[in-house]
């Protein structure tokens, strides 16, 4: 396995950024991902994740066009790498394999 | 770009405040992130919601992500980081200056916070009461320059104002007295106020335990301390306490209560509170008595509000006659009102508890001063001698662009250290002085109990200036510096500067002077010590008993003791209370001190006589018709011939039989002046003092062994004290301690000026190695040498000794005048050899530092160089 260790919160925002392809910037994904687990979350808590994540080299980004919404200012757009990909993937295999690994006596509670 | 709707807008300000923060180039996309969601909330929760909620995005946005790499408060703390590498780096090379530095400014600084504490203590005097409109009842009685004002009034006065008039509150009487407090077989000699009930209404005093309702005759209340040193741990809410005062037991009194600490500094310094019935009813006074029994009573009221305080001052005025005609001796001429929390004047006789006098810590103070001038001047001397060694650091820094303020401030943050760790050092000392100059007055007072805003200001303050003056002149010293001449070499070869002249010697002539000083200071109290009386103290334990059965009982138990080298009795002792008598020598008619002596107890005390002979043992004819006088009295009325001479006592007819020198019944502090004295003889049983002149055992074994005798045959506690110990009073002790203190300083002020010339010297031989290699080259010797090299220290020595042996003379003389009376003649030759010592030893010191650097090789000096 290659050194590719994501935190919860860097692999969900990996994920919303890769789901939302050519869309995803810090205020989308901030609503994406109060949709999808129920939880409101600061901008600026995405934006230190997002950069960090860019830094780290499992995103990259470009500035996208200006529209009137914002003031006329731009988004930065992230997209996936793949090295992101890879690590996406990785953490989703481990899991896999520690879920099938459990033994079904383990979730019997009732005998 | 295109702006956001006029309605739209988020706060400008917050919006400045983070274009100010923000990188550039993440700037567009950050602050367009933060106006979408400013939009998308105003519409959802409203504009003021999401105002606020844009604040906290912005606040929030201020990360290190958003942050500007070249930010100008990076600059500064990269700066301020330098500065303090820089400054570590210059103590960690300069470890020996820096820590006597650290040592001479953390003396100093603990000796002024002790100044300070002595200012806080009577700042802060009576801050612990903070009841509204309380006054001081004040008696006015003529004395000799006008009205002396007494803080003491009759017992019946509280009654009246109480009562009668509307504008007053409470009225309380207060009676401060030392008293034993028995525990077990043990009296504890402990200080008790006595006061009315009303005293826990006017002063606010918490409790730590018990109530402050119903304060009963047989109740008394206890500081924490003193409950501690009784009770331990337990809490004594209910003990009994048997009280004696003046010998007699008053009755037991319950434990009603125990005080939070209270402070040193107030009016009231007691270990317990009682009722003053108790004492009132044990000695069968009245509450409308107006005669005052020779107890020291004072009034405290509290009026309604402050416009009362004329018409109550009025209305006392009617109560002048009933306290004249009770005390006629003491006759007062108005009752006064003055301000509890106004600062206490200086002349008023009061028996509370009353702020510290300035005037007795003048010497120390003015010391504390000059200790911290000298090492201020040290500290400013050895930076700018350093300086000389650090040019070539200076003149690049300057090179590679840095601005002479930079170089400025780096040296004022330099002094700012070593002053930070002088501080350090000096919260160590503080308590150890503090500890000392305090217990001079038996007071427990800490830095801590003072008010610690102000402490802190005081400190703060205090450290800034210091660092700003002296920091000023290395700082300005390296400010000038041009770094091409520097880098030329040729502010290398520069000698002595004018500053550096002028700082050398006024630090050094401070030194001499402030040695000097401690020396007077320390050969005046010795010289208090061996003043005469004009009779004998030594040695002699005067013990109080009740009548001349008594006595006869101790003196027979005692007689058989090895330390006993004499017993006699009296009536009176002298320094202690006399009688007033009225006199009348022919047809003149005056009130004098009357002493009542017994037998030959003025020759037993060693007073010396003039003329004539002293009383008889067992004479009767003594007791009814003689008398002796002192010679102030004798030059007064009989022109000095008063053997045999007609005098008329209370009355009674008596002829003098002597005439005894004058001897002092007072301090040192004041002028002293011989007082009219009669003596007049009385009959062997109306003994009420023992004196015991010992061998000369040590006191506390005498004592002991005293007590002990005591204990065998009465069941009260022995009332003693020693002559000696009285008549020079504290004032010696205090002295004596002074002295101490001032040895101290001038040892840290000689050390630090001997160490800071040779620093100076050192470094002096420093820069002068190439000249003094070269001269030597050309046949110089070791001596032309050293006469050359040392020329400057010469002239800074000459003109210090100078000066310091002028100082060393006036300062002393001129505080010991402003505390003393009677002290020490300085003496010029004493002054002027001490001064020779110490340049001699400077000089020494100066030529054994730059003898080794004159005798080496000059090829290895002109090589390094």
């Amino acid at each position: 396995m290659g050194n590719y260790k994501l935190g919860s919160l860097e692999e969900l925002v990996i994920l919303i950024v890769a789901m939302r392809y050519d869309s995803a910037y810090s205020v989308g994904i901030s609503e994406e991902y109060k949709k999808q687990t129920g939880k409101s979350i600061n901008i600026s808590a995405i934006h230190t994740v997002l950069y960090r994540l860019e830094e780290k080299g499992f995103l990259e980004s470009k500035l996208g066009e200006a529209s009137g919404q914002r003031g006329g200012k731009r988004k930065r757009l992230f997209y996936i790498t793949p090295i992101g990909k890879k690590a996406i993937d990785e953490q989703q295999t481990l899991r896999e394999q520690l879920r099938k690994q459990i033994p079904e006596i383990a979730f019997q509670w009732n005998s | 770009m295109e702006q956001l709707a006029k309605d739209v807008q988020p706060p400008k300000w917050a919006y400045r405040i983070f274009k100010w923060y923000c990188r550039s180039d993440r700037f567009e996309e950050l602050s367009g992130d933060l106006e979408e969601l400013y939009q998308i909330r105003s519409e959802s929760i409203g504009k003021l919601r999401a105002n606020f909620n844009y604040c906290w995005n912005v606040l929030r946005c201020c990360k290190s992500y958003a942050r500007k790499s070249d930010n100008k408060m990076d600059t500064s703390g990269a700066l301020i980081k330098s500065f303090f590498k820089l400054s570590l780096r210059h103590i960690a090379k300069n470890k020996g200056y820096v820590a006597l530095n650290v040592f001479g400014l953390g003396f100093a600084l603990a000796f002024c916070t002790v100044a300070y504490m002595i200012y806080g203590y009577n700042r802060e005097f009576d801050n612990i009461y903070t009841g509204e409109n309380i006054y001081r009842v004040h008696a006015m009685r003529p004395g000799v320059e006008g009205l002396d004002r007494y803080e003491l009034s009759p017992l019946a006065l509280e009654e009246v104002l109480a009562d009668d008039h509307a504008g007053v509150k409470h009225a309380v009487s207060h009676l401060w007295a030392r008293v034993n407090i028995k525990k077990g077989k043990y009296y504890i000699p402990s200080s008790i106020s006595f006061a009315s009930p009303s005293f826990l209404k006017v002063f606010d005093l918490p409790l730590k335990y018990g109530s402050k309702e119903n304060f009963s005759e047989q109740g008394i209340y206890l500081t924490e301390a003193y409950a501690t040193k009784l009770f331990g741990d337990e809490i004594p809410i209910g003990k009994y306490l048997s009280v004696f005062f003046h010998g007699r037991k008053l009755k037991d009194v319950e434990v009603l209560g125990v005080f939070e600490k209270i402070r040193n500094n107030s009016s009231f310094d007691f270990e317990g509170l009682v009722n003053i019935e108790n004492m009132l009813n044990h000695f069968e006074l009245g509450r409308d008595d107006w005669e005052t029994h020779g107890f020291q009573f004072g009034q405290y009221v509290q009026l309604t509000n402050s416009d009362q305080q004329e018409p109550v001052e009025a209305f006392m005025q009617q109560y002048l006659t009933p306290y004249n005609d009770a005390n006629p001796s003491k006759k007062i001429e108005r009752f006064e009102l003055t301000k509890f929390h106004d600062p206490i004047e200086e002349t008023t006789i009061s028996y509370t508890n009353m702020p510290v006098w300035i005037r007795d810590f003048l010497i120390f103070c003015t010391m504390a001063v000059l200790i911290l001038i000298v090492a201020c001047f040290n500290l400013a001397n050895t930076n700018v001698a350093l300086i000389s060694s650090r040019v070539k650091e200076i003149g690049v820094r300057k090179t590679i662009g840095s601005s002479s303020r930079m170089i400025f401030v780096q040296f004022i943050f330099e002094t700012l250290m070593v002053m930070i760790l002088a501080f350090l050092f000096s919260l160590s000392m503080t308590n150890i002085i503090s500890e000392e100059i305090f217990s001079m007055m038996d007071l427990q007072y800490l830095l801590t109990d003072l008010d610690m805003t102000g402490v802190l200001i005081f400190v703060i303050a205090f450290l800034l200036v210091i660092t700003i003056i002296t920091g000023l002149v290395p700082a300005f010293y390296a400010y000038k510096f041009k770094p091409v001449t520097i880098l030329n070499h040729r502010l290398t070869a520069k000698g002595f500067g004018v500053t550096h002249y002028a700082l050398a010697i006024f630090q050094y002539s401070l030194s001499i002077a402030i040695l000097l000083s401690g020396l007077v200071f320390m050969q005046n109290a010795d010289f208090l010590k061996e003043q005469d009386y004009g009779y004998d103290t030594e040695n002699l334990m005067i013990i109080r008993v009740k009548d001349g059965n008594e006595y006869a009982q101790l003196k027979t138990a005692l007689d058989e003791e090895l330390f006993t080298k004499e017993i006699f009795g009296s009536y009176h002792y002298i320094l202690g209370y006399s009688d007033e008598a009225n006199i009348k020598v022919e047809e003149l008619t005056t009130e004098v001190s009357n002493y009542k002596v017994a037998g030959t107890f003025l020759e037993k005390m060693g007073v010396t006589f003039a003329a004539g002979r002293d009383f008889r043992d067992g004479s009767q004819q003594d007791v009814s018709s003689h008398i002796i006088v002192n010679q102030y009295f004798a030059d007064q009325y009989f022109l000095g011939e008063a053997m045999n001479k007609q005098i008329t006592v209370d009355g009674e007819v008596k002829t003098v039989i002597g005439v005894i020198n004058n001897f002092r019944d007072d301090s040192m502090y004041s002028d002293y002046e011989p007082t009219l004295l009669i003596f007049t003889a009385v009959p062997e049983i109306d003994k009420d003092y023992l004196f015991l002149r010992t061998n000369g055992e040590s006191h506390q074994e005498v004592h002991r062994a005293v007590e002990e005798v005591w204990a065998d045959l009465l069941d009260r506690p022995m009332n003693y004290h020693w002559q000696h110990d009285y008549a020079y009073s504290d004032m010696i002790y205090d002295s004596k301690q002074l002295a101490n203190i001032f040895m101290w300083l001038s040892v840290v002020a000689f050390v630090l000026s001997i160490v800071s010339i040779m620093a100076m010297a050192a470094l002096h031989v420093t820069r002068k190695t190439k000249e003094i290699c070269i001269r030597k080259v050309l046949g110089a010797n070791v001596l032309q040498i050293l006469s050359f090299v040392n020329r400057p220290f010469m002239k800074i020595l000459t003109a210090s000794f100078a000066f310091g042996i002028l100082m060393g003379y006036f300062l002393p003389d001129a505080i010991l005048s402003a505390v003393y009376f009677e002290y020490i003649e300085i003496s010029w030759i004493q002054s002027t050899a001490i001064g020779l010592g110490i340049v001699s030893f400077a000089l020494i010191v100066v030529y054994i530092t730059v003898l080794r650097p004159a005798r080496a090789n000059p090829a290895e000096g002109l090589r390094a160089e």
